[in-house]
């Protein structure tokens, strides 16, 4: 999974497990960069009565950076938008989520709600609130509770001071992958006759179809993100890049006395994320929590497993005879280290950069010179489209693909052009097919599927 | 563990003042301890959503040998030395206070 419940400590909390991060510039709003944050994963749309919200005692955070490459990033970001939430309930004499239809943000049916704020936090101006009280849609429980269940949801699309938009509730969630197969001892569908252990051909399946993720979204002009409000039509300017990275914390302390808790403390960070797969993948399991817990700017810690990352070595010994030049690559993994951790430098690929320096962080590196893609490739920069992933992430890019071949090998040429990948390493793929229903403007991430619509699983 | 001595040290219910009052002894007790600044501790409320929470003062001892004890109210820390309050603590737990 991109993030979902990739480490053990967050997995067992949910409501602060982010599990994947966007950031693109706006295909509609060229002048705006969108983030897109998800929490709560694997909502299963049915999950009445007591349906999917945020924490309120969780600070959700998104984090930015956008120092130029000679100067160290700050280990909170230069500007950071915290969230916080309230819930509200209407009527304590009910079991029930809703005791009719859902037809407004005040419907007084609604029984259990929430509200958030919205502030923004300054490297140089501190830490300002740029809205509260600003309403989530509910989940989407069924045609008789929450009709027109489209229109609810986009009047929690709410206008932030200088330009901006904000989204924070339940969405389809945007991420695609066969976990199944890749979980079964790394079984790629496409090779699974060349398995260690073979099996018959099959089609891929999504394992998160028509699961729901609890979605912050914001939108926010460049001239707010890029360092001193510049604004360049140059990628190769320095001011271009910005590093994004997405953290829920909780309070330090939790007392449970009798039936009354108490909560105390500084906000502890319990979970991270900047490119999807980063902990799931390349982190060993010992220290995924302890990742999660840090700033990007300890990354130097993990650069061990990014330059000798661990699937690159099973996918020779998983599939015999396949991956024979990947098996061979013992040099440090420049490439990956380029892209997961300090950006690609100015030189490598033609007319484009998102170096963020040599401190090396698990930053989503966004290069905000580089306009929409009139046809986006969801192999992103891979397959020659440069406002695709790792320049940021757009919801329609396929990252499961573009990280397994990077990781198999087809990125190596960019620090060692003698080196040729495995033909295999390009004729991976994850097999399934994107969730249906992205949305044209923001909040992109599509609808959720509500329960009573979606059918049981066959076995 | 006497309700008292259940409110000073773990402070589920009593709230930031009773924590205060109990830190604000200590202090008077070691007077070669530094001052921390209790006043910058600012409780928050918690669980419109129907839970119980409440705010509380929880003091952490984290390590004892040193007497060094971490505070935290509201959505704030400070960090203490306080051998006194750590024997006290000891001495309270020994004593089958709970």
């Amino acid at each position: 999974m991109s993030s979902h419940r990739e480490a053990p400590e967050i997995a067992k909390d949910p409501v602060a497990d982010s599990t994947d991060v966007y950031a693109f510039v706006s295909p509609d709003r060229p002048d705006t960069v969108t983030i897109i944050t998800n929490y709560v994963p694997f909502q299963n749309p049915a999950g009445g009565p007591n349906f999917y919200e945020f924490g309120d005692d969780v600070l959700y955070r998104i984090h930015i950076g956008n120092h130029p490459p000679d100067i160290a990033p700050d280990e909170q970001g230069d500007i950071i938008f915290e969230f916080r939430f309230t819930t509200e309930v209407t009527n304590s004499n009910t079991f029930l989520y809703n005791t009719g239809p859902i037809g407004s943000l005040d419907d007084p049916n609604w029984n259990r709600r929430q509200t958030y704020s919205v502030t923004r936090v300054d490297e140089l101006l501190g830490a300002t609130e740029l809205a509260t009280g600003l309403a989530c849609p509910p989940c989407n429980i069924g045609p008789r509770s929450t009709p027109n269940y489209a229109t609810l949801a986009n009047a929690a699309v709410f206008d932030l001071p200088g330009g901006g938009k904000v989204f924070a509730g339940q969405r389809l969630d945007g991420f695609w992958a066969d976990l199944g197969s890749i979980f079964d001892l790394g079984t790629l569908r496409p090779f699974q006759d060349l398995h260690l252990i073979p099996s018959a051909a099959a089609a891929g399946v999504n394992a998160l179809q028509a699961v729901g993720v609890h979605t912050i979204a914001i939108q926010v002009p460049i001239s707010e993100l890029a360092r001193d409000g510049v604004v360049t039509d140059d990628p190769l300017h320095p001011a271009a890049v910005i590093g994004v990275w997405a953290s829920a914390s909780r309070q330090q302390s939790l007392v449970r006395d009798g039936a009354t808790t108490a909560r105390a403390g500084k906000f502890q960070q319990v979970s991270r994320l900047g490119n999807p797969l980063f902990n799931e993948v390349i982190v060993p399991m010992a220290e995924k929590d302890r990742w999660n817990a840090q700033s990007p700017l300890f990354d130097s810690e993990f650069v061990q497993y990014v330059a000798h990352p661990e699937l690159a070595g099973l996918l020779p010994v998983l599939y015999p005879g396949v991956f024979p030049n990947l098996a061979g690559l013992a040099a440090d993994r420049a490439d990956l280290v380029a892209i997961l951790l300090t950006g690609i430098p100015p030189g490598i690929v033609p007319g484009f950069q998102n170096y963020t320096g040599t401190t090396p962080a698990d930053f989503l590196r966004l290069n905000m010179a580089i306009p929409p893609a009139a046809s986006p490739n969801p192999l992103g920069v891979v397959g020659g489209d440069l406002a695709g992933f790792p320049n940021g992430r757009r919801v329609t890019d396929d990252v499961v693909t573009i990280e397994l071949r990077a990781v198999a090998g087809v990125t190596y040429p960019l620090v060692d052009p003698t080196f040729t990948p495995d033909a295999a390493a390009g004729a991976i793929l994850d097999g399934t097919s994107p969730p249906p229903g992205f949305l044209a403007a923001f909040p992109y991430l599509g609808h959720p599927v509500s329960g009573y619509d979606v059918l049981p699983l066959s076995v | 563990m006497s309700e008292l001595t259940r409110r000073s040290f773990l402070a589920g219910s009593a709230g930031a003042a009773t924590g205060a009052i109990l830190l604000a002894g200590a202090r008077t007790a070691s007077a070669t301890d530094s001052e921390p600044a209790v006043t910058g501790l600012r409780p928050r409320s918690y669980g419109g959503g129907g839970d119980t929470s409440t705010d509380g003062v929880v003091v952490y001892v984290r390590d004892a040998a040193a007497g060094n004890v971490l505070v935290m109210a509201g959505e704030e820390s400070i960090e203490v030395t306080d051998p006194k309050l750590v024997k006290a603590v000891a001495r309270a737990l020994r004593n089958g206070e709970g």
